[in-house]
């Protein structure tokens, strides 16, 4: 259990995806201009991430580790040079899924999450996560806690970047230095205090 | 025939036709390359063992997976032991089950004479497992040397263990104080082991990365744990 | 002429190398940008790699666009994609066993690469696939350029090498020079890259409306 706690602490904190990982910078500076956007955005990544991860987890134990086909009578058979494949379309199919049963039973979450689902199959956080799940060989809870906390860990950056951003706006930067520029050093400055928590043992 | 390119049969058909061509293509490509990436995945291990016993001709940065495979073959034996210290006679390490209690042992031979004992070493650092190997001299008593070759430490601090300045810094030292008798555990020290250690005692310490002290924690730990585990076999080596 | 390269084509070569980098003009594809630039080996096998993915879906995609149903025409492109980035990372895993170790999942993330995605989207669905190939060769290059301008600072200043070779010399470091810790840590690169992207905006003129 503690290993969890540990390992939870770790994927949102220490090891956040988005700051010592770098992944889903894409929609990360694209989106933390306003904090609306970028709260409805966390929570789509958190909620995509929770569902997909268990997914993955499940098609690359069944379907592409080497070996896993064993239940088929293949017990040679090694399909891992198509899990890049596969999980991209678990990712897409499962999107597309939430976006449909989102908007069947609840116009009004789909209202403020809707626009940002189809951004997030795209969104290399989610893919991070499944090949890092296949590449360390976590176990299912390690898994979903691992894919939970990274998505929670990302959507805590992109919050704060936002908050930080709106308050931006009423400062004089140079010209070259506006937009992506000061946005980089900004993240970088957060990326050193994330550092910090790395001291912590449980 | 005039394509709708917009129908159902069309999409589904379009579909099928690149996935399936797609497919083949992959799979073409990864049975092509299956062998090399198999000798690749085998000789990595390899190397890491080598790398640990230090070798007397060192590999050539740049030599390629047959040669590994060729001078692993020459020079190191393979062999199991169980708990008490003894060697499994026939037992390759390949063989071993999970949970069972048998540990490898790599035996690395120059003309004719041990000269290093190597086993493997795994378990907790500050975030992540370590894995590595650790490679004893002949005499029981001193470290010939240490890779560690898979870990999730923080880069730049707890992943400089990876690095040769860290892994240079365990060759020669002792885990046998030979006044006193008895095994020491080989710690892994906050600092530098000049500042810190008395004089006589520096030879069962190493020195620390600075910003990494749960990491170095974690290294002794496991390192101890290990030395535990092959105490029985290492002490039937030691001659006084 | 060598390769039929037009003077046209290589005015788009040169535009998407300076002056519509797709990093610091589009802000595309940076996730990776950044994870493997510690080392400028991997900067460059990296940088190898996104071009020969991003030049063959580019021209890929082009010669099919023809025939994608509107519909699935994401899933489609996402399917050609990830079939070339496997196939890179087979070769990777087959001849540079150690770098592609040292990338670990980076080089499966070239597939949500946004670079990849948006040429293919913006371009490759719309000219014919020789024009695609050079842009997607322009694009690709332009990436690989900022990866390894990242990578030349990170790793000279952060470990005093430049592709493993010492560059530092040793009498620097008895006089009292440490190398600069955080250059190879995350904070680093993000720092570097912002620093990169004001000089080449200052340079090339150009501002970001608020």
């Amino acid at each position: 259990m503690l290993e969890l706690i540990n390992l939870g602490i770790k994927s949102v904190f220490v090891e956040n995806i988005l700051l010592a990982y770098f992944l889903g910078m894409c929609s990360f500076l694209a989106c933390s201009k306003k904090m609306e956007t970028a709260s409805g955005l966390g929570w789509a990544v958190i909620f995509v991430m929770v569902v997909t991860t268990p997914v993955n987890w499940a098609a690359n134990q069944v379907l592409f580790k080497k070996g896993a086909l064993a239940w088929a009578g293949l017990p040679d058979a090694d399909l891992s040079f198509l899990s890049f494949m596969g999980f991209i379309a678990v990712i897409a199919t499962m999107v597309q899924i939430v976006e449909m049963v989102i908007d069947r039973f609840s116009p009004r979450l789909y209202a403020s999450l809707g626009i940002f689902l189809p951004l997030i199959a795209v969104n290399c956080a989610i893919l991070g996560v499944a090949l890092f799940i296949s590449e360390r060989e976590y176990s299912f809870p390690e898994a979903w806690v691992f894919g939970a906390g990274s998505g929670a860990g990302w959507a805590l950056a992109l919050v704060a970047m936002a908050a930080m951003r709106q308050k931006l706006g009423y400062s004089d930067i140079p010209g070259p230095l506006r937009g992506l520029g000061i946005t980089m050093m900004l993240t970088g400055l957060m990326a050193l205090g994330f550092m910090c928590f790395a001291g912590i043992r449980l | 025939m005039p394509i709708k390119k917009e129908s159902h049969l069309y999409t589904f058909g379009f579909a099928l036709v690149i996935c399936v061509a797609c497919s083949f293509f992959l799979a073409a490509v990864s049975e092509g390359l299956k062998s090399r990436k198999e000798l690749n995945m085998v000789q990595d291990v390899k190397k890491n063992i080598l790398k640990a016993v230090a070798l007397k001709n060192p590999l050539p940065s740049r030599s390629g997976p047959r040669e590994v495979l060729h001078v692993f073959q020459e020079k190191i034996e393979e062999a199991v032991i169980d708990a008490q210290g003894r060697f499994i006679a026939g037992k390759k390490p390949d063989a071993i089950q999970e949970g069972e209690e048998a540990y490898p042992l790599y035996i690395y031979r120059e003309q004719g004479a041990v000269v290093a004992y190597a086993f493997p070493v795994d378990g907790k650092g500050l975030w992540s497992t370590i894995y590595g190997y650790l490679a004893i001299e002949a005499d029981g008593q001193t470290v010939r040397g240490v890779t560690f070759y898979k870990h999730g430490e923080t880069p730049g601090l707890g992943a400089e263990i990876e690095k040769d300045w860290f892994q240079d810094n365990f060759k020669g030292k002792k885990i046998w104080d030979a006044a006193a008798r008895d095994r020491v555990p080989l710690t892994v020290v906050k600092g530098r082991v000049k500042d810190n250690i008395p004089a006589g005692r520096q030879s069962f310490y190493v020195d620390g990365i600075s910003g990494a002290t749960m990491t170095c924690q974690g290294v002794s730990e496991i390192l101890d744990r290990w030395l535990k585990v092959y105490e029985p076999f290492l002490k039937t080596i030691r001659k006084f | 002429m060598p390769l039929g390269i037009s003077k046209k084509d290589r005015r788009s070569i040169r535009t998407a190398l300076w002056a519509s980098n797709p990093v610091t003009f589009h802000v595309l594809g940076i996730c990776s940008a950044l994870a493997v630039t510690t080392q400028m080996k991997t900067a460059l096998v990296m940088g190898a790699a996104l071009t020969f993915v991003l030049s063959l879906s580019n021209t890929a995609i082009s010669v099919l666009r023809g025939f994608i149903p509107g519909k699935i025409r994401i899933i489609v492109q996402l399917v050609v994609i990830s079939t070339l980035v496997a196939v890179a990372d087979q070769v990777l895993k087959a001849f540079m066993y150690d770098v592609s170790k040292q990338l670990s999942v980076f080089v499966g993330l070239i597939i949500t690469n946004c670079i990849v995605m948006g040429r293919a989207e913006a371009y490759a669905m719309r000219n014919p696939p020789f024009k695609s190939f050079i842009d997607g060769i322009g694009n690709g290059l332009g990436y690989s350029a900022v990866l390894v301008c990242v990578a030349v600072f990170r790793e000279l200043l952060g470990q005093g090498t430049l592709l493993g070779w010492r560059v530092v010399p040793e009498a620097l470091y008895e006089s009292g020079y440490a190398n600069c810790g955080l250059m190879v840590l995350a904070p680093g690169a993000f720092f570097l890259l912002g620093a990169i992207v004001w000089v080449q905006r200052f340079l090339s003129g150009y501002t970001e409306k608020p």
